[in-house]
């Protein structure tokens, strides 16, 4: 169904925008992981991160940012992301 | 086996940015947010207002700057007709939409609009989302074989 041959309204609200970046892990341990985003993170902020891995592996983290450094990757400007591993989320059954 | 001892490592963070709704279409909405999103960002909106409640799967398609205002980014996103993933939506219980028979009541056919949340809960758990963004700006990690993110949306 094309949604966009609707009408149309106005409302207002408040309104959670969840964005999907991938990062490449640079180094992981049970406490902490290392990544290069595309994107800075504050300090403290709090994400949810998936992980995945060949042979079909996958797990859902929470993780903290401690710290962030830009860096050029490739010519590109790149974020060296420091994060803490806060817990792991069990996973949901597909 | 622990999962950073796993071979070929990637991943993907799940962002969450706060925002303000000014509109809202069957097609999209625009939002005033104070973080800067990138164009063609794909990712997911869940909009909480007196009279409608729904999650959608989006992609930014433009950006305005307003200089020296509170929310400086009024970003415009297109729904994309996708179901959203049950690992990353797993822990939401599903959205109430009784209050959404006003909404309908102004919108008229827009109503589809929300009543596809019910389908997507509902069907959440047996199929994926098959769409692919065109815009490539969560795939940084392309050289390592395909993004992390399409995983999520399968």
């Amino acid at each position: 169904m094309d949604r966009r041959r609707h009408g149309r309204y106005v409302s207002e609200g408040q309104v959670q925008v969840q964005v999907l970046r991938d990062v490449d892990i640079v180094r992981a341990s049970a406490r902490e992981i290392t990544v290069i985003s595309r994107s800075r993170a504050a300090a403290g902020s709090e994400m949810r991160m998936r992980v995945s891995a060949t042979g079909g592996h996958h797990a859902t983290l929470r993780v903290r940012t401690t710290g962030s450094q830009p860096q050029l990757v490739g010519g590109q400007l790149r974020y060296r992301l420091w994060m803490q591993v806060l817990t792991q989320e069990p996973e949901m059954a597909q | 086996m622990s999962w950073w001892t796993w071979p070929g490592l990637r991943g993907a963070v799940l962002e969450e940015i706060p925002g303000r709704l000014v509109d809202i279409s069957a097609g999209g909405c625009s939002v005033e947010t104070t973080t800067r999103l990138g164009l063609g960002t794909f990712g997911f909106v869940e909009i909480e207002g007196p009279d409608a409640s729904l999650a959608e799967v989006a992609r930014v398609c433009s950006i305005t700057e307003r200089a020296g205002a509170t929310a400086p980014f009024l970003v415009r996103l297109e729904f994309l007709p996708i179901a959203l993933p049950v690992q990353v939506n797993g822990d939401r219980a599903p959205r109430v939409v009784a209050p959404l028979a006003a909404a309908g009541e102004k919108t008229g056919s827009s109503l589809t609009l929300v009543r596809r949340r019910e389908q997507v809960v509902e069907a959440a758990g047996e199929q994926g989302a098959q769409n692919s963004p065109k815009d490539g700006a969560y795939s940084s990690s392309a050289a390592q074989g395909h993004p992390l993110a399409d995983d999520l949306k399968k």
